[in-house]
């Protein structure tokens, strides 16, 4: 119904349920937007640089005292990392929301498509975060249990890690076919990014190949397995939050021009 | 729900907002497909040159693998790509010209091939995992599977698109939405059949 009141003509005096509509949602989605950038920034200093999962500094081949070991000599910036990286995957949970609130205009009363977005968003988050428990895990007492059992546990994080692509493949498919199947006067992201979102939700499958190979492309140190999904992941979600800044500076941040029945 | 009035401020700003380039010259089906399909292109180009990489430095076990290839799957799927191509490439053709009946068919013709690919794909992988491979080839058989693997997984979407195409060719008229879609889509199927070209060269033809 607020769309109706919105989507007036423009030389009509502005309705003051207009402003009272827009003043918070402009704030709001920016923040959630820019939660995407932070990630990237987040995750690259916890999860790259202090814990070294990215790139991998244990390899699936790697014997159990040697990955014990690596857990041993750094554990305070192991654990510190995971700290970070546990807080990225809480910002990439809110940035979900500023495109899943964006594409929202494109859908009527029953947006279905953004509903998927969002579980999707919500059941990625709930199972990717389980992977840094896991390395926690494996950080909580190496050297007092013996090596296999943290091996075991530093296996899971990076099974757990990769091997969760589909609610992710599902997502980005969500919000690609939701621009695509556009049939509203407006462009809230232009079509060609609708390819590119499906296009990058395909590329997140490699990563199940994690739990078939200990070495080669395809196992969690190779260029397939490893970087294929996050190089596109990380594409997928500059890009969208680029496209969504760009419109809320726009003042797109409510407008609904849905297409007539039929 | 609720839509503009007609010539309403907002409406025309989405007019004007639309490029020039995108209403001048034709690009079949639309530019944003391509940002698929020549993505997909480098994607599978990349793991092309690791493949061909591998091979370089263990040519000897490659190529013995390789001879154990069955050649009549690889050829007939080879085939019934190539004819759903030709297929669909007809039947977008027809649906031009108004000949829906004729397209229809068509496009069912290209589906029954795809299908047929799946088929002859899990008759060859079944052969392949019953008889097994020396501990050697083990290389080779990882990148065969994952490989024809992801390509097989792009063909089952192909096929989804295809059914789409055929839904389109249903109805009563064409607009240019209707082909907007019926090109993107033939263009995707023919990206399926090319990687295919390449993927069977690469593990059934390639000797040293």
């Amino acid at each position: 119904m607020n769309a109706v009141k919105a989507s007036g003509p423009s030389h009509a005096p502005p309705d003051p349920d207009y402003a009272e509509e827009t003043s918070m949602s402009r704030i709001s989605q920016l923040i959630v937007a820019w939660s995407g950038p932070a990630m990237i920034v987040t995750f690259i200093i916890g999860g790259c640089i202090l814990a070294r999962y990215l790139p991998p500094q244990w390899s699936p081949h790697d014997s159990a005292q040697r990955v014990a070991q690596i857990y041993i000599d750094h554990l305070t910036r192991i654990r510190v990392g995971l700290v970070l990286t546990v807080i990225a995957y809480s910002l990439m949970m809110v940035w979900g929301v500023s495109n899943a609130v964006q594409t929202r205009r494109l859908e009527g009363k029953f947006p279905a498509l953004t509903y998927l977005q969002l579980v999707c968003m919500a059941a990625g988050t709930a199972q990717i975060v389980v992977n840094t428990g896991m390395w926690a895990t494996a950080a909580f007492r190496p050297g007092q249990v013996s090596p296999e059992i943290t091996q075991l546990a530093n296996d899971m994080g990076f099974i757990i890690l990769l091997g969760t692509w589909p609610p992710f493949t599902v997502w980005a498919i969500a919000l690609g076919l939701q621009i695509l199947l556009n049939k509203s006067s407006l462009e809230v992201y232009p079509r060609w990014s609708g390819y590119f979102s499906i296009w990058s939700g395909l590329l997140f499958a490699p990563g199940g190949t994690v739990w078939f190979f200990k070495s080669g492309p395809f196992g969690w140190t190779g260029v397939v397995c490893m970087y294929v999904p996050f190089v596109f992941f990380g594409s997928w979600i500059l890009l969208f939050s680029v496209l969504t800044i760009r419109n809320i500076r726009a003042g797109e941040v409510h407008r609904q021009e849905l297409a007539p029945e039929g | 729900m609720s839509t503009a009035p007609p010539g309403s401020a907002s409406n025309e700003r989405v007019a004007l907002s639309t490029p020039a380039w995108r209403t001048q010259g034709h690009v079949p089906g639309e530019v944003g497909v391509w940002v698929f399909i020549l993505g997909d292109m480098v994607v599978f180009a990349w793991l092309f040159i690791v493949f061909m990489h591998q091979r370089s430095q263990h040519a000897e076990v490659f190529d013995q693998a390789r001879r154990s290839m069955n050649l009549t799957f690889g050829g007939l799927n080879t085939l019934l790509l190539l004819t759903g191509s030709w297929f669909v490439v007809l039947g977008v053709h027809a649906l031009r010209r108004g000949h829906q009946p004729a397209g229809k068919w068509l496009i069912a013709g290209a589906i029954a091939c795809g299908l047929g690919f799946v088929v002859n794909k899990v008759f060859e992988y079944h052969e392949k995992i019953v008889v097994g491979h020396p501990r050697a080839q083990a290389d080779f058989f990882m990148y065969y599977f994952v490989l024809t693997g992801i390509h097989l997984f792009h063909l089952m979407l192909g096929l989804i698109v295809l059914t789409l195409m055929w839904r389109v060719a249903h109805k009563a008229t064409l607009g240019p939405r209707n082909f907007r879609t019926l090109e993107a889509g033939a263009c995707f199927w023919h990206l399926i059949d090319l990687l295919w070209l390449i993927l069977f060269a690469l593990f059934y033809l390639t000797s040293n």
